[in-house]
């Protein structure tokens, strides 16, 4: 399963990228085209190497080897700041300087496209201020990082990366330390974010349900492998689940959405799947490992 | 209440009391500067010292041209220097004590300086040289020690103050052991002093200074996304090992020089950076700001001593005295709330 057809409207690609770490390998040759002006999810347990192949593809960590290009050229030779323009990101639990106002956080992503000296124009205003609308954080613009709360933070450090204006975006577990409610609003920021402008995302998520919820592209990670890849109906299987996770579950479809629901068994009724079939109300249409 | 107007409005408020804040400083700096060439034994009235600067008059004029012109420009310079160097240090360690005077590069020019004094004599340009060596050698073997694991930051700060300490005995012992007429000399070279502010001794200063704070000043623009940790960074297009590094080795040099050239002058380095940042909060990262500030703190010491004093005390007697309170205070509020500059 680690070969990929390549996509003609790809613009971000890993070929054969390996990583290492003191010594052991965890990223084993992974070749991967982002699709263009999709949400791409990457899943997998923790240590399968996911957040590697995510700060590979982020150009934050130098693959031992093959490489990562962006529109055919090796990500590592282009000039950083013209990546930036095209590339943004946002890593795990990103810090803020002490005192800083929201404003000025979120002014930070116009870096890339500022001249050599920094200066500032009308324009780069007038789109801080729409990331700021687009988030919904306007109102707190000139509020102090640390008076706001955590949901608030997340969406403000999105808002720093819309203001950079890029089209692909790179995000690593968006929804960590967030509560379900801020989880949702985040990934439905982000899907407006596809929707409206056909950003390409990419993102890490750990929940299961949620990626594919909003995922139209899945990538499932173990071992340092991509073992499976295709919509959530391709990946999210029983199957799947259990070579990425060890862990039995049934797959039902989403009340809400449709899309693939995982409900995971408990360890007793792993051993007697069966009846758990019997349970399940009619008319669901579940699939058993 | 946010348009893109008022964003702009208020960024635009920002900008002006930062220029304000730097304009008012830079002229309080010219006016001890003057003051610095109006005051002596033989005090001039302001358009004497005017005339004599403009080649207008020659009465006096060794006095202003030859004696307290090199050390007014020594002291901003210098002051200047220390300022750049310590608040580069503590913003991009994020700890107002990573300064070069805590962290022993200070310490490192002065064991240098002071062996060259009492082993081999050294005065003026050769001292200088010395010093400037003893310190980059110092912030290199600082760095090397510091760089397993990768992160800079606590363990740098801890590594400096051990070298700090090392060194400051070594000084010490040699201090000890050497005789008395040599030993006066380098002590007064270890307190920092503007005594031997002459031409020959300002010109490393000044060029070394006029070389390097341009590409400081230039630097500067990338570090308020640098604050935001190096993944963020390296996302909006910065390169964060190498700008680190350039900015600290440019900071590195301001500080040797400007200590080789006037002796380690007690915590200017550590004071400027959180004063400025308090004169302009909302700037993450104050240079311009805290370079005048070190010029203020030098030019001011350098009157109190040798005008208000009962003694000419060496500028680093003064220093020390306004800086060691200022020190334990940033040490008590770094236990009490974790630290920031």
């Amino acid at each position: 399963m680690n070969v990929i057809a390549p996509r003609s409207d790809s613009r971000l690609h890993a070929e054969q990228v390996s990583v290492n770490f003191d010594g052991h390998r965890v990223l084993h040759a992974v070749d991967l085209h982002l699709p263009a002006g999709e949400i791409s999810v990457f899943v997998g347990a923790n240590g399968s190497g996911k957040s590697t192949l995510f700060r590979a593809l982020a150009r934050l960590i130098a693959p031992h080897d093959g490489r990562v290009t962006l529109d055919g050229q090796s990500i590592s030779h282009l000039p950083t700041r013209q990546v930036a323009q095209t590339l943004a990101l946002l890593p795990q639990n990103p810090i803020a300087p002490d005192g800083i106002i929201v404003a000025d956080l979120v002014g930070r992503g116009r870096y890339p496209h500022l001249g050599a000296f920094g200066r500032w124009s009308h324009g780069d205003d007038d789109i801080v201020k729409a990331s700021l609308d687009a988030t919904g954080v306007a109102d707190l613009a000139q509020r102090r990082i640390e008076e706001l709360s955590g949901g608030q933070r997340q969406r403000v450090w999105l808002a720093m990366t819309l203001a950079q204006r890029a089209d692909i975006v790179l995000l690593d577990e968006p929804t960590t330390f967030l509560d379900v409610r801020h989880q949702i609003d985040t990934l439905e920021l982000i899907a407006e974010l596809n929707r409206d402008h056909g950003t390409t995302i990419g993102m890490v998520l750990h929940d299961l349900n949620l990626a594919s919820r909003y995922a139209d592209h899945l990538f499932a990670i173990a071992g340092g492998r991509i073992v499976a890849t295709g919509t959530p109906e391709e990946v999210i299987t029983p199957e799947t689940v259990k070579s990425v996770y060890d862990l039995e579950c049934i797959v039902v479809p989403d009340p809400v959405t449709g899309s693939p629901l995982v409900v995971p068994l408990q360890r007793q009724a792993q051993r007697d799947a069966h009846t758990i079939r019997q349970n399940i109300p009619p008319g669901r249409d579940a699939t058993l490992p | 209440m946010s348009s893109s107007a008022t964003l702009r409005l208020k960024r635009q408020q920002r900008q002006r009391r930062t220029r304000l804040v730097n304009a008012l400083l830079a002229l309080t700096v010219c006016s001890l500067a003057v003051l610095g060439l109006c005051l002596g034994v033989q005090s001039l009235a302001l358009d004497q010292v005017f005339n004599i600067l403009i080649g207008q008059s020659t009465e006096q004029s060794f006095v202003v041209t030859g004696l307290r012109l090199p050390r007014v420009l020594t002291a901003v310079v210098a002051g200047a220097a220390f300022g750049f160097a310590g608040v580069t240090f503590q913003v991009l360690l994020r700890n107002p004590l990573a300064s070069p005077d805590i962290i022993g590069i200070s310490a490192g020019a002065s064991a240098s300086a002071v062996a060259g004094i009492l082993l081999f004599g050294a005065t003026g340009l050769a001292l200088t040289g010395l010093a400037l060596m003893g310190g980059l050698a110092t912030a290199a073997v600082i760095f090397l020690l510091s760089q397993r694991g990768g992160t800079l930051g606590l363990r740098l700060i801890l590594v400096g103050i051990g070298c700090a300490a090392l060194l400051t005995a070594v000084t010490q012992w040699m201090l000890a052991r050497a005789n008395q007429w040599d030993v006066l000399a380098a002590l007064r070279w270890l307190t920092g002093s503007l005594n031997s502010a002459f031409w020959p001794a300002l010109w490393p200063l000044l060029s070394g200074f006029a070389l390097v704070a341009p590409f400081l000043l230039f630097a500067a623009r990338s570090v308020p996304v640098l604050q935001l940790g190096d993944d963020v960074a390296t996302g909006l297009g910065v390169r964060p090992r190498r700008l680190r590094a350039t900015l600290l080795i440019i900071a590195v040099l301001l500080i040797a020089v400007a200590t080789a050239t006037t002796g380690p002058i007690a915590f200017v380095a550590l004071l400027a950076g959180p004063i400025a940042s308090r004169l302009v909060r909302r700037e993450s990262f104050p240079l311009v700001t805290a370079g005048l500030t070190g010029a203020i703190i030098v030019l001011s010491a350098d009157l109190v001593s040798q005008h208000l004093a009962p003694v000419n005390y060496p500028v680093g007697v003064v220093t020390g005295l306004i800086g060691a309170p200022f020190l334990l205070f940033l040490l008590a509020r770094a236990h009490r709330q974790g630290i920031s500059i």
